[in-house]
């Protein structure tokens, strides 16, 4: 793990290894964007319940429902040779095979997000899947626009939503400490 | 550490709430503030969505260090599923959060609190600044979000928040929350 903050272009290989800077770690974010529906198609839609900013990365509460019926299949591998890509798929990219795709586009550097940090909520009986997760996005766009890609399988293609970000770090450098340090705390 | 007495008769708000949130996107209104902080512990709200019939607050608990482990730890208990046992065990508890009876019209003279319980629950406990030779400091995150069924008329939410075991005292902060009308044009639905 490394505790420097990305440069411009790097992109991490497992990117929740990664492990947030300290100035990063100890303040609360402070919101970059409000609500926004990313994309809606029959039985599927993705939202965007705010963006945080952080002194070296955002962070984006994507929320998710689909109809059971539109959730994509996750078929068993058909080769050994399709089995050892979806092995290493998941080493780099643990979570369902069947979630989302989310890109975001940091100055024209794609990266894929980790919906690893999740909430799930399957069903109360009428067969949805609900999913509300916080994906890191690593870098500060200098452009102050941020691109985000989201598709669900078959029913829900690759669909674009660019984000205008003002004085993004103006915001990023305004997001509130809350952990100080101090002496190990006692318990009575 | 024991509680003020004014929590003798605390209520837990119940889950038997319909979760509108999870079915759409709420007006934001209000932003990241500190709620409670204490030697290598802090807890942050981050932010409160309304819907046209509550408020959905997320809250952020961190902790380092010795607190960090006392966080993980006082969730332990003998018997627990993971076998781990402890000595000496701490004494079970958790980050508290309350609102006032009041707020929700319940009683007039706003004595009597009423315990938040959240809705969900990401925690994670590992350490900072690991690698081979150093295992690096414990650290403590956990995500809570709290549903509060009823919006309030005067547009101001006190909030109580805090772990008073593990040293973040039992903090009010009195939100003033916006964005509380036209809420039937402002949240989005996604289904």
């Amino acid at each position: 793990m490394t505790t420097e903050p990305l440069r411009p272009g790097e992109r991490p290989w497992r990117p929740w290894q990664i492990e947030d800077s300290d100035q990063t770690w100890r303040r609360l974010g402070a919101i970059a964007h409000g609500p926004v529906l990313l994309a809606r198609v029959p039985g599927v839609a993705i939202g965007l319940r705010c963006l945080f900013a952080h002194p070296d990365r955002l962070t984006a509460w994507l929320v998710a429902r689909a109809d059971a019926a539109f959730i994509p299949p996750v078929l068993p591998p058909r080769s050994e040779a399709e089995a050892a890509v979806q092995a290493d798929l998941h080493e780099h990219w643990p979570g369902q095979l069947n979630d989302p795709l989310v890109h975001a586009t940091v100055d024209f550097m794609p990266q894929r997000l980790s919906l690893v940090e999740r909430n799930d909520s399957v069903g109360h009986g009428d067969g949805v899947l609900r999913l509300s997760c916080a994906a890191r996005i690593f870098g500060l766009p200098t452009s102050d626009t941020l691109r985000l890609e989201v598709s669900w399988g078959p029913a829900l293609p690759p669909t674009f939503t660019t984000l205008q970000l003002p004085n993004l770090r103006r915001t990023a450098a305004s997001a509130v400490p809350f952990l100080h340090d101090g002496p190990a705390s006692s318990v009575s | 550490m024991t509680r003020p007495s004014k929590y003798g008769s605390l209520t837990n708000v119940t889950n038997d709430v319909s979760w509108s949130f999870e079915e759409g996107l709420g007006a934001l209104s209000h932003g990241p503030c500190v709620l409670s902080t204490g030697p290598s512990i802090g807890i942050g709200l981050r932010c409160v969505f309304a819907y046209l019939d509550g408020l959905l607050l997320s809250v952020e608990v961190k902790a380092t260090g010795q607190a960090a482990r006392d966080a993980y730890e006082s969730k332990l208990h003998p018997g627990s599923r993971s076998g781990r046992r402890h000595v000496p065990l701490l004494p079970r508890s958790d980050a508290r959060l309350s609102v006032p009876a009041s707020a929700a019209g319940l009683r007039p003279d706003g004595e009597l609190w009423l315990r938040l319980t959240h809705h969900s629950d990401r925690r994670s406990h590992g350490s900072r600044g690991y690698s081979p030779d150093d295992l690096g400091t414990p650290a403590y995150v956990r995500d809570l979000d709290v549903w509060w069924p009823t919006l309030p008329s005067d547009g101001r939410l006190p909030l109580e928040a805090g772990w008073p075991e593990l040293g973040a005292p039992m903090t009010t902060t009195v939100l003033a929350l916006e964005n509380l009308d036209q809420l039937a044009e402002r949240v989005v639905r996604l289904g």
